[in-house]
């Protein structure tokens, strides 16, 4: 049986994809200008990420039928193809790591501090191998399920701490900051994002492939909407630069949520949240991982792939945080990190649009032949 | 359907996977690598108080006794009340040094989280706290919204262990006298977190809550023939640091003065001397001058506008108050308007100079802005505030200032004229 | 040569005997033995010779106990004495409907079996059928586990024909299916499906057919038999097989494009597919004001959701975040727990198995003493445990409260009880990490099921926007316009078409 995913479903991937990334370090409040003129800047990169967008847009609705991995090879010719599938597969699992291994450090700093990581890793790992095999529709659906609840307990957690926000912090708008920085940050805060590889890779998944375009849409503005409201609590509440000395912000927001005295010291439930935000995050990249693998090795049964895949980062995560921990991860925000994110978001792409003008003439042979 | 395993084989992995989850919740289980801490073994702490002392952190905390505390307890044996709280202290070179040596005599795990009150000895906050502090924001027991005040006068390890009220544990009765103050405006309560954030504002030094021994003397205890002192811990006023370091104290007056100023007045009580006799006019204006007044301020919302005039920074400082008559003690006509026209303006020359009085004092004693001035000059000049920002401290006692106070009586009571007065 | 010739012969002469065998004699004494011969001599075969009023013997063969005996005897035996003319004139003189022709020995005795009684006569090579079954049954009554307050009060019985007859009353449509099968090579059981010809998703339709004439198995004593064979991932603890003893409730069912399954001898009905929310509606959701209806499900949702994660969160929070509990319960759990000799998950198991061993013996006790056991079981359990410092108190209102939301959800309770010592599990080893990776396992498990075709968790994973008007919120039956997609056979159509 095909899956099929509807345009709803892909939303709420994307959506929580895009959370995801900001609700843990919230990276974002260090870049540009890093004052409290961030939300313009979050608003400005909205463009930019609609923009960062269209050469994946552009190769899925040419290549419908295929992921990245297909339309590599179509364009650039096998042997090419498969090394840029493996580099693209890489690629997903270095970001799953990235994500696990934030997610450990949280929860041995604030959570479970007592917790050996192995056991730690272990349950995580059992747990999104499990979601990912289970294939892309049901991970999808999960996702679904637990979406609306994600995001309306994020809504919750800004709501109950109102008693903290001091809205003046936001004073003056724009006068510290120049167009410049503002528009740097807004590129940097754009390239930090790579929900455009998860709808490219299950493009063929898309039971409405006409909806691509408002899928990216709404999406984008959806989340940018929910990013900019956490940043602004976070903020003001804590205080510009406060935020940027804390390691998790917006854990750190909750932390000093004190309501009607039940909704005090709820950090627990917040980090209940935020497991399953960042573990559907992770289920897609373990996902597409073993997706772009199998393509890779032309084989039918993901699988294996996936359980492949899912004990190797295991083995990684476990090693790069308990035996050889790299804290400055838990930053991600290093110079290299744009480099990957541009190279496989944008530079790739791009690359294969031009090629595929190149080699226009054999491209419609092809497409003649092949029908 | 070609891609189903066969069953035995998922059996097989249905067992493996089964395994690997029993085994590694028994591994889990084992103490030592989950952290389990079972309540009865924890020493909840509802107070911290630090102290330095000969190079020397003290901490003193109040740890719960549960089983005396307990509503069972009580109810079932009056008589065998043990002690409800007891207060162990460790020494030792920085906070978590000293709270862990705290374990090495107390048998139950110091439990940080519940503890909403941290208490600094003056000792302590004079010294500079900010290298010492960071364990309370660093580790994720101790919570960031808890409140922090400094004692006046007085070591940390005087205050805690201060019965008052009604035996409940100091940290409860400090936390709940500091959230009083929304009802009289005479302290402030201020969180680590807060603190933290008035203190990464280069531009403003942060006013911290404090705590005071006070000896009362109990006038009504007439069984006894000596006379009794009980101890209470009195909250008014505020403690002002110069970034980290304290250098003086607002008492509760001056601190009302404050709140008008950063906009934080909640509610409170103003008492003014009435406005002086004028009989010549209509005859109904009856008094003395001498008597006090008092007005409940319901509301109180305050404007901060920097203008700038030749290069020099002058401050207005506009405060809206609505309030309710509460009581007058002189034989005032509160019906007629003038009267209450001037009651209103009484009042309001009363803030005013509750206002200025502060001010004075933050500009001439403590020589820096613990007002959040500059954040307002940042907020409405942002390009006079860069040039200025750096030299910030040296230009705020120059600066000049004046205040407005409207006052509004939005109601009366239950009263319409005193009983002193006769109606016509 | 031979060999062949000779097994040929005996081929032959199989044939000829067991078709023999097979075959009405034209002696009704040949046909009584082989009467008794084919029951084995069972004592409950009733064989009657009598003579006709046209001087052929006749011989009337029934089982005692399924044919109503007055109707024997009047319509069949009284008519025969003394009205019949010709032998070949039988089926005009008596006035049964349903009367048969029947020429062989497999359809008589299957027939027989059903309640039917065969009428063999002298020199004829055929035999009559008369369908007179009737046997003792339940009268109709309130079901014990559907009460319902406002509403019909009728339930299924143990009979089948009875059960088509309630809902064919309720539904009175000639687009009214039954479609009959009959399963089980001993039992040789009735069982009947139901739909509306024209709501039904064919698809599903085919799909259960299909399931239907693959079961091989010997006997269907109930209902739930067909129920464990053809649902969906039969491992699962998730019933995708929803079941009801309400004629209305099944009526209902059908009305949205549902497939019922009668069984005979159960007065369960099968309905399929079943989804996830079907375990929050009550056939009285539908009868009571809407708002009321919103209000008595969210109420279930939440208990659900404490009957399954209850303990597990407590023993969370009691043993690794007990920053989270307010100070003044934290101390009063520390003074109630100071004294207990067990950690918190053992305390906690162990009160979760002496509840689950009440409910066994309060289920299995009779009547009479039923009510002693429930005074002994929450006294001693409950009361004296606490003080007897076996248990904290708080311990024990969780675990109560939890087995209390379970009843509320007749058809879950395999799922309930399981997953929550999973949960209970996890939550003592792994704290609320461990409660939430549970959480999203068991939900991951419940969007991936389907009961046959249709998603579990239709409509919230996948969304459909009519599925919710009778989701959560029970919307006004005007506004129900739609029929679920998924379920029935278009993907929209008005209800009142």
């Amino acid at each position: 049986m095909k899956e099929q995913v509807s345009t709803r479903q892909m939303i709420y991937v994307l959506v929580l994809n895009r959370i995801g990334t900001i609700i843990t370090i919230m990276s974002i409040i260090h870049m540009g200008p890093g004052n409290q003129d961030i939300w313009i800047m979050m608003i400005l990169s909205t463009f930019y990420c609609l923009l960062f967008n269209l050469p994946f847009l552009f190769l899925s609705m040419r290549f419908s039928k295929s992921s990245i991995i297909g339309y590599m090879e179509k364009i650039f010719g096998k042997f090419i193809g498969k090394i840029l599938g493996v580099a693209y597969g890489l690629f997903f699992m270095r970001i799953a790591i990235l994500y696990y291994y934030i997610e450990i450090q949280m929860i041995r700093t604030t959570f479970m501090e007592e917790l050996s990581p192995i056991i730690i890793v272990t349950v995580l790992m059992i747990v999104s191998i499990y979601i990912a095999s289970r294939g892309f529709e049901v991970s999808v659906r999960t996702i679904e399920f637990f979406g609306p609840i994600v995001i309306g307990s994020i809504i919750f957690y800004i709501v109950l701490g109102f008693n903290n926000i001091d809205l003046t912090v936001l004073l003056p708008i724009y006068q510290d900051s120049s167009l410049a920085s503002l528009s740097m940050g807004a590129l940097e805060a754009s390239l930090i994002f790579t929900d455009p590889v998860i709808l490219s890779m299950n493009f063929p998944s898309l039971s409405n492939k006409k909806d691509a375009g408002k899928i990216i849409v709404i999406s984008k503005i959806f989340s940018q909407l929910i990013i900019i409201l956490m940043l602004i609590a976070t903020q003001v509440s804590l205080g510009v630069e406060q935020a940027r000395h804390s390691n998790f912000p917006f854990l750190t927001y909750v932390r000093l949520v004190r309501t009607y005295s039940i909704f005090e010291r709820i950090e627990a439930v917040f980090l209940i949240t935020w497991i399953i935000i960042v573990t559907t995050r992770v289920v897609s990249y373990l996902y597409i991982s073993g997706k772009a693998f199998k393509e890779v090795f032309n084989k039918k049964d993901i699988k294996p792939f996936i359980y492949a895949v899912g004990i190797i980062l295991g083995i990684i995560i476990y090693y790069i945080s308990d035996v050889n921990p790299r804290l400055a991860y838990l930053y991600g925000r290093k110079t290299q990190e744009y480099y990957y994110y541009f190279i496989f978001n944008i530079g790739i792409p791009i690359l294969a649009i031009i090629t595929y003008y190149i080699r226009g003439r054999d491209f419609k042979k092809q497409e003649r032949l092949g029908n | 359907m070609n891609n189903r395993i066969p069953k035995a084989k998922r059996n097989k992995r249905v067992i493996i996977i089964l395994y690997l989850l029993i085994s590694s919740t028994i591994l889990s289980a084992c103490e030592g690598t989950v952290g389990r801490r079972e309540i009865e073994d924890l020493g909840i702490v509802t107070a911290i108080g630090v102290d330095y002392v000969n190079d020397e952190v003290i901490v003193t905390l109040e740890v719960v006794n549960p089983l005396a505390s307990s509503i069972s307890a009580q109810a079932s044996s009056t008589k065998t009340e043990g002690q409800k709280y007891v207060y162990p202290q460790g020494r030792g070179k920085t906070i978590k040094d000293a709270i862990s040596n705290i374990n090495l005599y107390f048998d139950k795990k110091i439990f940080l989280s519940h503890s909403n009150i941290l208490v600094l000895g003056e000792e302590f906050a004079k010294r500079g706290t900010i290298d010492l502090m960071d364990f309370f924001i660093r580790d994720s027991q101790p919570r960031e919204d808890m409140y922090i005040v400094v004692a006046k006068g007085a070591r940390a390890s005087d205050i805690i262990g201060v019965k008052a009220g009604l035996g409940r544990p100091t940290g409860t009765y400090l936390y709940d006298t500091l959230n009083n103050f929304s009802s009289n405006g005479k302290s402030i309560n201020i969180s680590i977190a807060e603190k933290y954030r008035y203190y990464y504002d280069v531009s403003n030094e942060p006013v911290i809550g404090l705590v005071q021994l006070k000896e009362v003397v109990r006038s009504d205890d007439e069984l006894k023939k000596e006379e009794q002192t009980a101890k209470v811990l009195d909250v008014a006023g505020g403690a002002v640091l110069s970034r980290d370091r304290l250098v003086g104290y607002f008492d509760g007056d001056e601190m009302m003065g404050f709140n008008f100023i950063v906009g934080d007045f909640k509610r409170g009580t103003i008492v003014f001397r009435t406005p002086v006799e004028d009989k010549d006019k209509k005859g109904t204006i009856i008094g003395a001058d001498g008597v006090f007044t008092s007005l409940d301020i319901v509301s109180a919302k305050t404007k901060r506008e920097i203008t700038v005039n030749d290069g020099k920074i002058h401050l207005t400082i506009d405060v809206k108050l609505k309030a309710g008559l509460n009581e007058i003690n002189q034989a005032l006509d509160v019906i007629d308007e003038e009267v209450m026209t001037r009651i209103e303006k009484a009042c309001s020359d009363k803030v005013k100079e509750l206002i200025s009085t502060t001010l004075e004092k933050g500009q001439k004693e403590f020589k820096q802005d613990s007002f959040s001035i500059g954040v307002t000059v940042h907020q409405q000049h942002p390009k006079l505030w860069k040039e200025i920002a750096t030299d910030w401290n040296n230009i705020f006692p120059e600066i000049t200032y004046d205040v407005k106070v409207e006052t509004t009586i939005v109601k009366i009571g239950l009263m319409n004229l005193p009983a002193n007065l006769r109606r016509k | 040569m031979a060999i062949i010739f000779l097994s040929f012969l005996a081929i032959i002469l199989f044939i000829i005997v067991v078709k023999g065998e097979a075959m009405i004699s034209k002696d009704i004494e040949v046909n009584k033995a082989k009467m008794k011969k084919i029951f084995k001599g069972s004592s409950d075969l009733l064989l009657y010779a009598f003579d006709t009023s046209c001087n052929t013997k006749a011989l009337v063969a029934y089982i005692e106990c399924l044919v109503d005996r007055n109707g024997l005897y009047n319509d069949l035996v009284k008519p025969l004495i003394k009205d019949l003319k010709s032998p070949y004139e039988i089926l005009k003189t008596v006035p049964i409907a349903g009367a048969r022709e029947v020429y062989d020995m497999d359809t008589i005795t299957k027939e027989m079996l059903v309640g039917s009684a065969v009428l063999f006569v002298d020199t004829l090579d055929t035999a009559y059928l008369f369908e007179l079954g009737k046997w003792e049954r339940r009268s109709i009554e309130e079901p014990g586990n559907e009460r319902v307050i406002k509403g019909p009060k009728e339930g299924f019985v143990e009979d089948i024909s009875v059960n088509k007859g309630l809902i064919r009353r309720r539904i009175r449509n000639p687009n009214l299916v039954f479609e009959d099968y009959i399963v089980g090579t001993q039992t040789n059981t009735n069982v009947s499906l139901v739909y509306l010809a024209d709501r039904v998703n064919s698809s599903v339709l085919d799909e259960v057919r299909e399931r239907l004439n693959k079961i091989n198995v010997d006997a269907i004593l109930d209902a739930s038999y067909i129920e464990q064979i053809i649902k969906d991932s039969p491992k699962s603890l998730i019933p995708t097989v929803g079941y009801t003893e309400k004629p209305d409730v099944a009526a209902g069912k059908i009305l949205e494009g549902r497939i019922a399954i009668i069984s005979d001898v159960s007065p369960m009905v099968l309905t399929i597919p079943k989804i996830f929310i079907e375990n929050f509606q009550t056939s009285e959701d539908y009868y009571t004001i809407p708002k009321y209806a919103t209000y008595l499900r969210t109420i279930r949702i939440f208990s659900l959701l404490m009957a399954v994660t209850l303990p597990g969160i407590l023993v969370a929070l009691k043993t690794y975040h007990q920053e989270m509990l307010p100070t003044s319960l934290l101390m009063s759990m520390a003074s109630g727990r100071e004294g207990v000799p067990f950690t918190a998950l053992v305390e906690a198991l162990f009160m979760l198995i002496f509840l689950e061993i009440i409910k066994e013996s309060s289920i299995r006790t009779p009547s009479s003493i039923g009510r002693a056991v429930t005074v002994v079981s929450g006294l001693v359990l409950g009361q004296t445990a606490v003080q007897a410092g076996l248990v904290g108190p708080i311990m024990v209102i969780a675990i109560a409260a939890s087995g209390i939301s379970e009843y509320i959800f007749a058809s879950l309770k395999e799922m309930i009880v399981l997953y929550r010592f999973i949960i209970l599990l996890l939550g003592g080893t792994l704290g609320l990490f461990g409660v939430i990776c549970g959480i999203i396992i068991i939900i991951t498990h419940l969007v991936s099921v389907r009961s046959f075709g249709v998603p579990y968790m239709y409509p919230i994973a996948p969304y459909d926007k009519e599925g919710m008007k009778d989701f959560i919120i029970r919307s006004p039956l005007d506004k129900m316009t739609y029929l679920p997609r998924n379920i029935s056979n278009k993907k929209e159509r008005m209800r009142n078409e």
